[in-house]
């Protein structure tokens, strides 16, 4: 079959799936944006608000959230805990699903000795991985962005504290951040805001006021989290938060921030989503400009967009993976990577679990299902042997767990009911994160398996690395058996190997030697002067906490740059 | 806090975990609302005498919606389930047992008594395990839920008016009614 259409090479027919002709569209904004997650939203919204034209491109679908509601409610209670299952993947779009192992292995290829720690979570909706965030903002500190300088590990990060502080604060504001407004209870302590937090602190229920007074006993300060929930007050249009204890997978009624909720506003400010687009190719001129991102849509149809800016938000594995698809004669390593570093130095923190039986009920389930950590853990001279840590726990009610687990006993009548309530109310799950470095080795490649569009899939090896193997022999571990011994622990049962965080992190490093990073202080592609490569990515250390607030941080920043590369132009 | 029912059969996902789960969800309410409107609540004796045997096994307020929603995917689920809900009663009946605790010890029969403890677990889990995948027959009205609902929240459900929760620990002692 050929194309008899009037219009140049460019833009000539092609083939779909069903061997159909189909001209593919050309389309153009001022700013192209792949990806509708925090960091692609907060970035629309600034360039909007800036009078700018912006595009957003979305690999999945825009689902609902009474159907993903409808759907956690109708999994089997053996499931409720397998955080992606409300949020099954449209075959052009998959992420990864843990059901089984089978299922588990059928998106990310992962390698290496701890392969398990990087089975990270993300969703390819429209909205991304916010969907079934926790919420929790901790910052990073002065000392976390400079580890190579006090400690000798690691990397420095471009800037210091002072530079992206503000930054903070308005990503705080941006997202409906609540926390406390005594100093004494911030995080990282002994250092300005340059704004209150825009809400008071959410109320902890026993579990966490128990730990709370247990940790401190043992020197282990467990802070109230700065978390982007609405507390007490509505905040952006959204309600505040009820307690409804759900926030992974997904907070019912929005009290959470996740980027979905941005979505109408992003559109009634004039801003285009196309969802189920899965751009596949990033395409540079004789000039290392972008000129244009290729996407196929859900018949294999090509299409692409144009445009004068280009950010690339398509989180830590899906954006490298596309840069490294779209290698070519003018770009052989692939796009924005002449340092070879484009899919190195991947991190998370590298977690590990302790289930805890105590003889006294602590009751977790009133809350949200994070509200508090110990921060205090992971400062401190001891890193240049070995990585600092948060610890907490799990704030999620445990009937079903409870319900479960006696059942399987084969109980009935009043023991039974003695036992789900003795089994909810005193069991809980310990968790510690590892502040992780950026190793080169830790690599994601292109996989030679093919997902359902022909398109690599992404390929991991991971290795948490000896500063983190020592910490967690040395300090965390013993650690964590002390403060559930502190708890009243009667039995702690603690996770055999390194689990993942969902904090991916690293692969498109920022730095100020365009030989050894990927891009610059405002995730600017070192490359390509047009393409900005925000997000976890570009984080230089990942730090104890949990990576959004500092991934939206750096949104910001790579906004203001991205408007005033446009004003100036 | 709305009743909402649904089943779940994990080969069936693609079918029930989209718009067609909430339009069946929708429907049964509406089958429902308008049946206890018109007070047609009619049961057949098969499904009376499952709500009968599961007062017994289970001394709680039980759900007669919920009950026949267990009833159904037990009957498609276990061979001849009318059967050994005739059984159970017969032997209730037979050795004058007036609760669980003493007819499970009683019951020497194993296949009766798996199928006694696959009604209870149906009762308290809201789901049934078959073959096929499982059914989920309920989700806030699982009585696991219920055992711990002075202090835990059923999630997804709102817990208190905004920040209305607190610290305080109640005793295990404390067993709620339901």
């Amino acid at each position: 079959m050929e194309c008899n259409c009037r219009f140049p090479p460019e833009h000539a027919c092609v083939l779909n799936f069903s061997g159909e002709l189909f001209m593919p569209s050309t389309l153009n904004s001022d700013v192209v944006i792949v990806g509708t997650g925090v960091v692609g939203c907060l970035i629309a919204e600034q360039a909007l608000d800036a009078g700018l034209s912006v595009l957003m491109l979305e690999a999945g679908p825009r689902v609902g959230r009474d159907t993903i509601v409808e759907n956690y409610r109708n999994l089997p209670p053996t499931l409720r805990n397998h955080w992606n299952a409300p949020y099954p993947p449209k075959p052009w779009a998959p992420h990864l699903e843990t059901r089984t192992p089978t299922e588990a292995a059928s998106y990310l290829d992962l390698t290496g000795p701890n392969a398990k720690a990087y089975e990270q979570g993300y969703v390819r909706y429209a909205g991304g991985a916010t969907w079934h965030w926790a919420g929790i903002c901790w910052r990073m500190t002065p000392d976390d962005l400079r580890l190579k300088s006090l400690y000798g590990v690691g990397r420095d990060w471009a800037f210091s504290y002072d530079v992206l502080e503000p930054y903070y604060a308005r990503a705080e504001y941006a997202m409906g951040v609540c926390g406390p407004g005594d100093p004494a209870l911030q995080w990282p302590p002994r250092t300005a805001r340059s704004r209150p937090y825009p809400m008071g602190p959410i109320p902890f229920g026993p579990g966490e006021q128990r730990l709370t007074d247990v940790a401190a006993t043992i020197g282990m300060q467990n802070l109230p989290a700065p978390q982007a929930r609405n507390s007490g007050v509505s905040f952006d249009g959204r309600p505040p938060c009820c307690g409804n204890n759900n926030c992974f997978p997904v907070c019912p009624i929005a009290a959470k921030y996740d980027a979905a909720t941005a979505l109408p506003r992003i559109e009634a400010k004039g801003g285009r989503i196309i969802t189920n687009a899965v751009a596949y190719r990033i395409e540079t001129n004789a000039q290392k400009k972008v000129e244009a991102v290729h996407y196929y849509d859900p018949n294999r149809t090509s299409h692409s967009v144009s445009g004068k800016i280009f950010v690339l938000a398509c989180n830590g594995i899906e954006t490298p993976k596309l840069l490294l698809l779209s290698a070519d004669d003018k770009n052989p390593r692939g796009v924005a990577n002449s340092s070879d570093q484009v899919g190195r130095n991947m991190m998370d923190q590298p977690k590990l679990i302790a289930d805890i039986e105590m003889s006294e009920p602590l009751w977790t389930g009133v809350g949200p299902v994070q509200s508090s950590s110990i921060m205090n853990t992971s400062q401190g001279d001891f890193r240049r042997e070995y990585a600092g840590a948060m610890f907490r726990m799990e704030n999620m009610a445990r009937s079903t767990l409870g319900g479960l687990a006696a059942l399987e006993k084969g109980l009935y009548g009043k023991a039974l009911d003695q036992e789900i309530r003795r089994l909810s109310a005193c069991t809980a799950r310990l968790t510690v994160e590892h502040e992780p470095l950026p190793l080169p080795f830790n690599r994601l490649t292109l996989s030679d398996k093919k997902d359902w569009l022909g398109l690599n899939r992404p390929s991991i090896y991971y290795d948490v690395g000896d500063y983190v193997r020592r910490s967690a022999e040395n300090y965390t571990v013993p650690l964590l058996k002390k403060l559930a011994t502190a708890l009243g622990a009667t039995n702690i049962n603690i996770s055999p190997e390194f689990l993942h965080s969902d904090h991916i992190m690293g692969g498109t490093i920022m730095g100020n030697d365009p030989s050894d990073s990927v891009v610059d202080a405002d995730c600017r592609a070192h490359d390509h002067d047009n393409l900005f490569l925000p997000g976890g990515g570009a984080m230089t250390t990942g730090g104890s906490g949990n990576s959004t607030i500092t991934m939206a941080a750096l949104a910001l920043k790579a906004a203001d740059a991205i408007v005033g590369q446009l004003n100036h132009a | 806090m709305t009743p909402f029912h649904t089943e779940f059969t994990i080969n069936r996902r693609g079918l029930l975990l989209g718009m067609s789960a909430l339009a069946t969800a929708a429907s049964v309410v509406q089958s429902r609302t308008l049946a206890a409107a018109t007070g047609q609540m009619h049961e057949p004796d098969s499904v009376l005498q499952f709500m009968l045997l599961s007062k017994l096994l289970v001394p709680h307020e039980l759900d007669p919606f919920v009950g026949h929603k267990i009833y159904n995917a037990l009957s498609e689920t276990e061979e001849g389930f009318d059967n050994t809900v005739t059984a159970l009663q017969g032997f209730i009946k037979k050795n004058a047992v007036v609760d669980v605790e003493h007819l499970m010890p009683a019951l020497t029969d194993v296949a009766l008594k798996n199928s006694a403890l696959k009604i209870i677990s149906a009762w308290y889990s809201g789901v049934v395990h078959g073959k096929s995948g499982d059914r989920v027959v309920a989700f806030e009205e699982a009585l696991m839920f219920k055992v711990t609902n002075d202090v835990m929240t059923i999630p997804s459900y709102a817990k208190s008016a905004p920040n209305a929760w607190n610290a305080t620990a109640v005793s295990l002692l404390n067993m709620p009614a339901f």
